[in-house]
């Protein structure tokens, strides 16, 4: 009974995910004919194009930072952090649905996540590596980032562990570290197809160089099994660790509507939320430009849809539950913290966060705008929109107005926040449309596991 | 040698100005050390050393020689006083570097005398504090006297002589003056400012003797010549009155911000202080009534306030004399009654019970009449003070005399001496265009002003911290000023411009002062007594004693009628920073958050809540103001408790000199004043127009004003948020309900601790106890009086001169970057128009469990054994952690490279002892640690503890109401120990839990219960 259902199901699943008469070696052509193009598609030009020159914003705007100093950003006292934070906490939160993706559901065998894994796994290495750019840059003396580090020197000078700054920096680079590690082993045997299939001698060689040997033996394919299966293991407490983490940097302050213990599993929800939301965002796209629609399938979408839509609901959730307890406290100043967010004069602000992040996906109760494809463009991005206001509101609006009225200054932001911002947009497409140029976009032998040819049992009961 | 020589004339070559004359601005004192000893200098000092010709060099010889070249290469000590003064505290032989030596000298300013201390670091004045033993500082200080130093190291200030613009020989002026000295019957006039000099008033009365057609006027812009004219009329002589607040039990003040900007205001405030200065519910505390048209320093520390029109204070003078003839009081009155009569009446009662022990003082701003009256209620009441015989005070009169001789030709040779009277003098007089009638000007001033465009020489002023020179303190005790530096600018002074004209030859100014004391001290062992004068800074015997007085004239006083109770006036004041504009190019200043308003790097109309609403305009929209014939744009401010007819402007600003820091800063309101208006203009007309100008202020919100930017609908959530939270913050009640609940404080604190079995620190993860023994050794403590602290800003500014703290400039005071360490919070709450102010100056409270050091990432902030909270500036990366997670908000950024511009002169000024801070570092209060090491180095050695009082911190050295004591809380017996004992001690944000060691003393008001309405919101629980 339950195998007759496992095995309809993986038909259907077969049917659902990758439509069509797919074969083996049909998916290893549409995949593996994408890095293999001779001549690169003049989207993917015009898109560079736009990556490159956006990476010149920020390779420039970064350069004045470096010469003239944190003053040419809007920050001031008592706004000591303003959008280089929210960027960090931003592009961390976007890397987080690549984990998951990748590491979480892989664990519980949802094998849908296949197609899309690849995508959302080099989307968490190019946002972490923006989301790293701006600990090491939003600080005063950058000349110096590396006392970050626990350097033995003879003056015996040690990072402050008691400082969330550090638990940060380690979460972060541990994090960054394990994805690269998981993102690499899953492309071993890509790499290797590529190798195969190549046709000069550089690609032979450069694809050969990576592909670490690969022959798709069974007892290579056994270790690899494992080794990814441990990788994912280790990967998954860090979907929830790293955000936590980061959540600490507000959350052990003492500042009114920092301090407060809903932060760590809230900003995991956010981080996930946002990171479908950029995964969706992206597949969209590359579906498009290379006509994946076979592969990326609506199946899929919806899927992410649904994701959204829970954890969509969890954050707003969070937002209600900050109000509670704001409330129910009787603490004046948590009070206003919070009611200063919805009503002071960053008013805007946070009504866009609640317009994006908890009313857009209420849409998706409904299947139709779940398969809906601009509609689920147009909200994706409003997602992260959304999710970036998120963080506006708590770095921005809790510090302009805390304990002492005396002290209480508005922010704006200068031209150079926003180039900050917009460059690190061009870091992030400008490595991800390199990848989608050279290496294959889907894990190939991934996708043909939801193939019925994978699954060599063909109703034995073995 | 020849060496040396060499190397020396490369250094003279290089610097060579490639056009010497060029103006000084283009001197380049950014650039390099040509601008500092400009290569005249550095050849006179070689001609000086005499070492050029000196083949045969003596190991004597050559250190001192490469001492000097070093010492002019690294810019310090280069510049020695010549001649001979006496440490005031240690008197070492040899100067040790590093270790600074202490003299006395004085400001003068105006008609008074600061008696100061000159901490001199290798031959630089650096921090100047009040002499502890002189009559009117006391050991105090204000602004104008904690930023003299850096008007002192001002790249931008005039040097040399000019002529026509042109630079020139200091001989060929006196060439010029050779011809005119012989002829007693040239028609030369001199204008000046006020002085207290001995020495500049045997000046004057030799030259008037020697050019019988010649005259002396004497013109200040601020001037309190309506109370000396009051006072003539009604003691029939000239007195200048000195408060006595120290033992006054009431005190009225109708107009006059005699805690503010008042040529006396450190003596003010000192004796007005140490009646506040409450042990218990069961001390005895003054009380203060004002009566003012805008919000002033004084008004902010009234009792009870009441707002009115400048144009009403009389007939409120005639209303309160008619109350008290009323009680029994021997006067002829004749008044009307007003609104404001229950006040009035009530103010009469207290000052009636109160006599002998009673002060009505009036403003600047009060007509002649209007002083008369109170010089006579004065006398009937028998006030608390004291009158000094005032000669050369600064005269509207005699201005118009002189203005009217010049346009008949009368005047062959003007000197202006130290004035700038194209810029401030009444507008009417038109004195820019007369200056050119006069065929022969010379002008004495320290920076190449207005004036100075206009005249044919221009002589370079000294500062008074590097000339010789005298003065006369108010109350008559006469002081030295001597030099802490040769002048840095060959620059002059009124000795040395006219001693030739006036004796036929140029005296210096030592020699000129000495003579003079011969007379005064007429001791038979003169220089014992010289040097015992210098070592003090003033001769202990009073050389003018005060006069006993009658009343002249039984006169009756009547009411005058106010015309058009609808139309708006006008009142100038001075500012409380650039004072009538001659601070305007000191940076400190101009940053510094005035009093009140906490505008910076600007003056503005200030006008009231109600008006703004009437005319719909907001902070920085443009106001044109037209009077007669004169028209000033000008932003508005507004400024809770301002009148809603009346407009204050601030004078001083829109200066156009070279300066560049105060040129061009804020907008010129002299041109609206006429020698008939120089306080008050009724009748203005005011249109509002659809432009802005950004202005900088440090605090967005007072407490009252709508919050624009809000969601609609809620545009009070700010100021409703902050009215709950004043009693919270600044825990205050009236004395009544002090003595009826002694422990308010501590009844309120205690509804905030977490447990109270427990202490605050046992709810830490980090508990700070295991860490360190606070129990051991010294542990450093603050407390900070909100009873007697007036909000007076000295406190700031010494902060900012003894910690080398930057200017950042209007844009960064702007963008919320202002650095000063001490911010002074001002809190508003009741009736908008007319406000109760709570006052709280806040710095690093030094938390024992320090949100600031847990955060950092690199333990760049830390804490010290003897309990301070410190920055550690090069370990410091700059994530700003820190500053987010301070309740307090104390800390300050350094955002840019403030430091890296700043000229060579102004390096000059930093305190050596003090850290200069780079990008990119966090700073703040260190408790003055410097002074802190220095006091324990001192104790060490001397193998003892540290004696309470023996560490002075900057803020609480200056502060003229002595709020702030500092000290060891481990020591049951020290100053701040006793103080955090009162049962008014409490926390700001105590209820955090982390445990700082500056706490505050409660504010008590002084309400008369008779004046308390229902209505009024008081801080008690």
């Amino acid at each position: 009974m339950q195998k007759s259902d496992y095995k309809s199901r993986a038909l259907v699943n077969a049917e659902q995910l990758l439509p069509g008469n797919q074969t083996f070696t049909s998916i290893t052509n549409d995949i593996a004919g994408v890095p293999e193009q001779k001549k690169t598609p003049i989207q993917w030009w015009l898109l560079f194009g736009l990556a490159l020159s956006l990476l010149g914003v920020f390779a420039g705007s970064l350069g004045y930072l470096i010469w003239e100093g944190t003053g040419i950003w809007g920050i001031n006292m008592p706004v000591a952090w303003g959008w280089a934070i929210i960027n960090f906490v931003w592009w961390v939160g976007i890397g987080h649905a690549g984990t998951l993706i990748s590491a979480i559901l892989h664990l519980f065998r949802q094998n849908w996540r296949n197609a899309i894994n690849r995508f959302a796994e080099t989307m968490t290495l190019f946002a972490v590596i923006c989301a790293l750019v701006f600990p090491g840059i939003h600080i005063g003396r950058i000349w110096v980032a590396y006392w970050f580090f626990p350097l033995p020197n003879q003056m015996g000078m040690w990072p402050n562990f008691r400082s969330p700054l550090i638990w940060d920096f380690f979460a972060v680079f541990t994090y960054f570290t394990v994805s690269l590690l998981f993102w690499y082993t899953g492309l071993i045997p890509d790499l290797a197809t590529l190798r195969d299939r190549a046709k000069t001698s550089l690609r032979k060689k450069v694809y050969g160089f990576f592909a670490l040997g690969w022959r798709g033996g069974n007892r290579q394919w056994q270790h690899y099994e494992l080794a990814y299966l441990v990788l994912a293991g280790i990967s998954t407490p860090l979907v929830l660790s790293v955000h936590s983490v980061v959540s600490s940097d507000f959350a052990t302050s003492v500042i009114p509507g920092w301090h407060t213990t809903i932060f760590p599993p809230y900003f995991v929800a956010g981080a996930i939320y946002s990171g479908f939301g950029m995964v969706m965002t992206l597949s969209i796209i590359a579906r498009k430009v290379y006509n994946l629609g076979h592969i990326i399938t609506l199946e899929h979408l919806d899927k992410m849809a649904q994701i959204m839509l829970l954890t969509g609901c969890m954050v707003g959730y969070a937002y209600a539950m900050e109000f509670f307890v704001a409330w129910y406290s009787g603490n004046p100043y948590e009070s206003f913290a919070f009611v200063n967010r919805a009503l002071g004069p960053y008013w805007w602000g946070y009504w866009a966060m609640i317009f994006c992040n908890v009313v857009v996906p209420q849409f998706f109760w409904f299947t139709k705008y779940r398969r809906h494809i601009p509609f689920l463009f147009i909200t994706s991005i409003l997602v992260n929109i959304g999710m970036w206001f998120e963080r506006f509101v708590i770095v921005v609006i809790t510090l302009h107005r805390d304990f002492l009225p005396g002290a209480w200054a508005m922010y704006s932001p200068t031209i150079w926040d926003v180039a900050i911002y917009l460059g690190t947009f061009g870091l992030f497409f400008t490595g991800f449309l390199l990848f989608l140029r050279f290496l294959p976009m889907v894990s190939i032998a991934e996708a043909k596991l939801v193939l019925p040819e994978s699954n060599p049992h063909h109703g034995d009961d073995h | 040698m020849s060496q040396i020589k060499k190397k020396n004339q490369e250094f003279v070559d290089v610097n060579q100005p490639v056009d010497s004359t060029l103006p000084n601005q283009n001197f380049g004192y950014w650039k390099s050390l040509k601008d500092i000893s400009s290569s005249e200098d550095y050849d006179k000092f070689l001609k000086q050393s005499d070492h050029n010709e000196d083949t045969n060099i003596s190991r004597r010889n050559f250190m001192s020689l490469i001492a000097a070249s070093v010492a002019l290469a690294g810019l310090e000590g280069c510049k020695k006083p010549v001649q001979k003064i006496i440490p005031y505290v240690e008197a070492k032989r040899n100067t040790i570097p590093g270790i600074p030596k202490y003299y006395s000298t004085t400001m003068p300013f105006k008609n008074n005398a600061f008696g100061l201390v000159v901490e001199n670091h290798d031959g630089r004045p650096i921090k100047i504090e009040g002499n502890a033993l002189h009559s009117i500082t006391g050991g105090k200080s204000n602004v104008y006297v904690q930023s003299s130093t850096l008007n002192m190291y001002d790249p931008d200030r005039a040097r040399g002589v000019k002529l026509k613009g042109k630079k020139i020989e200091w001989t060929k002026y006196l060439e010029s003056i050779q011809s005119l000295k012989d002829n007693v019957d040239s028609k030369v006039a001199i204008l000046s400012g006020e002085s207290s000099s001995l020495s500049v008033k045997k000046i004057k009365k030799d030259f008037l003797k020697k050019f019988p057609n010649s005259s002396w006027t004497i013109y200040e812009p601020i001037s309190n010549e309506n109370v000396l004219l009051g006072i003539e009329a009604a003691f029939g002589k000239k007195y200048q009155p000195i408060y006595n607040f120290d033992k006054a039990q009431i005190v009225l003040s109708v107009g006059s911000d005699f805690l503010g900007v008042d040529d006396n205001s450190i003596y003010n405030t000192r004796t007005f202080s140490s009646k506040r200065n409450l042990e218990n519910e069961n001390s005895e505390m003054n009380r203060l009534y004002v009566a003012e048209s805008s919000m002033s320093v004084t008004g902010s520390s009234a009792d009870h306030r009441l707002n009115i029109r400048a144009s009403e204070y009389h007939n409120l003078l005639v209303e309160l004399a008619h109350e008290l003839k009323q009680l029994g009081m021997k006067i002829e009155v004749n008044a009307k009654k007003s609104t404001n009569n229950l006040w009035i009446k009530t103010v009469a009662e207290d000052l009636y019970v109160n006599r002998k022990k009673c002060i009505v003082i009036g403003g600047d701003s009060l007509g002649a009449e209007s002083h008369e009256l109170i010089a006579t209620i004065n006398f009937l009441l028998g006030s608390n003070i004291d009158y000094y015989p005032s000669e050369n005070t600064s005269s509207i009169s005699d201005l118009q005399v002189l203005c009217k001789k010049i346009k008949n030709k009368e005047v062959d040779t003007l000197f202006i001496l130290g004035a700038n009277p194209v810029y401030d003098a009444p507008a009417d007089l038109d004195f820019g265009n007369l200056i050119d009638l006069v065929p022969n000007t010379v002008h004495l001033s320290n920076y190449y002003d207005e004036t100075s465009k206009k005249c044919d020489w221009h002589i370079a002023e000294s500062h008074y911290l590097e000339t010789w020179g005298d003065a006369c303190s108010i109350d008559g005790y006469l002081s030295i000023i001597q030099p802490q530096i040769q002048p840095l600018f060959n620059s002059k002074n009124l000795i040395n411009v006219l001693s030739l004209l006036v004796y036929g030859e140029d005296i210096s100014s030592y020699e000129f002062v000495k003579n003079n004391w011969k007379e005064i001290l007429a001791s038979s062992n003169f220089n014992r007594s010289w040097e015992k004068v210098l070592h003090d800074g003033f001769y202990a015997k009073q050389y003018v004693s005060p006069v006993k007085i009658s009343r002249k004239s039984s006169k009756s006083y009547s009411s005058q009628n106010v015309q058009n109770q609808d139309s708006f006036e006008l009142v100038f004041t001075p500012s409380p920073t650039v004072y009538d504009g001659r601070f305007s190019n000191n940076g400190w200043l101009q940053e510094l958050p005035k009093p009140i308003s906490h505008l910076t790097w600007d003056n503005a109309a200030f006008i009231s809540l109600k008006l703004a609403k009437e005319l719909k305009v907001r902070n920085g929209q443009l106001l044109r103001i037209k009077s007669s014939d004169s028209i000033i744009e000008i932003p508005v401010w507004i400024l809770p408790g301002q009148n809603s007819k009346t407009i204050t402007v601030e004078l001083g600003y829109g200066r156009e000199f070279s300066g560049r820091i105060g040129s061009g800063v804020g907008f010129n309101v002299y041109p609206l004043r006429k020698t008939d208006t120089m306080h008050l203009i009724s009748g203005i007309e005011m249109e509002v127009l659809n432009k802005n100008y950004p202005l900088a202020g440090t605090q967005d919100h007072y407490g009252l004003e709508e919050d624009h930017k809000a969601a609609p609908g809620f545009s009070s959530l700010s100021s409703d948020a902050i009215q709950s939270r004043i009693p919270e913050i600044v825990k205050q009640t009236t004395l009544d309900e002090y003595k009826k609940h002694p422990d308010f404080v501590i009844d309120a604190v205690k509804e905030h601790l977490p447990d109270k079995k427990r202490s605050l620190a046992d709810h830490s993860m980090y508990n700070p106890e295991k860490e360190y023994d606070y129990s051991k050794g010294p542990q450093w403590g603050m407390s900070i009086d909100l009873t007697s602290c007036t909000g007076c800003n000295a406190c700031s500014i010494a902060c900012q001169s003894e910690n080398n703290i930057p200017v950042v400039g209007k844009q960064q005071v702007m963008n919320g970057r202002e650095m000063h360490w001490i911010r002074i919070d001002n809190y508003f709450s009741g009736d908008p128009d007319n406000p109760e102010v709570s006052t709280q100056s806040v710095a690093c409270v030094h938390c024992e469990l320090a949100p600031c050091e847990q955060v950092c990432p690199v333990a760049a902030t830390t804490h010290s054994t003897d309990g301070v909270n410190q920055m550690t500036y090069n370990r410091c990366l700059g994530t700003r952690y820190c500053a987010n997670n301070c309740p307090y908000k104390v800390r300050k950024f350094n955002f840019y490279n403030y430091t890296r511009d700043l000229p060579e002169v102004v390096q000059m000024a930093m305190n050596p002892d003090v850290s200069v801070r780079f990008r990119g570092v966090m700073e703040k209060c260190t408790y003055c640690y410097q002074r802190v090491t220095e006091a324990r180095i001192t104790a060490n050695k001397e193998n003892r503890d540290i004696i309470d009082g023996e560490i002075k911190v900057a803020c609480q050295q200056s502060c003229p109401a002595d709020a702030i004591k500092f000290g060891d809380i481990n020591d049951p017996n020290s100053e701040v120990s006793k103080a955090k004992k009162r049962n008014r001690d409490y926390a700001l944000l105590g209820q955090l839990g982390t445990s700082p060691r500056t706490t505050y003393l409660a504010k008590i008001r002084n309400q008369n219960p008779k004046l308390v309405s229902s209505h009024s919101t008081k801080g008690h629980h």
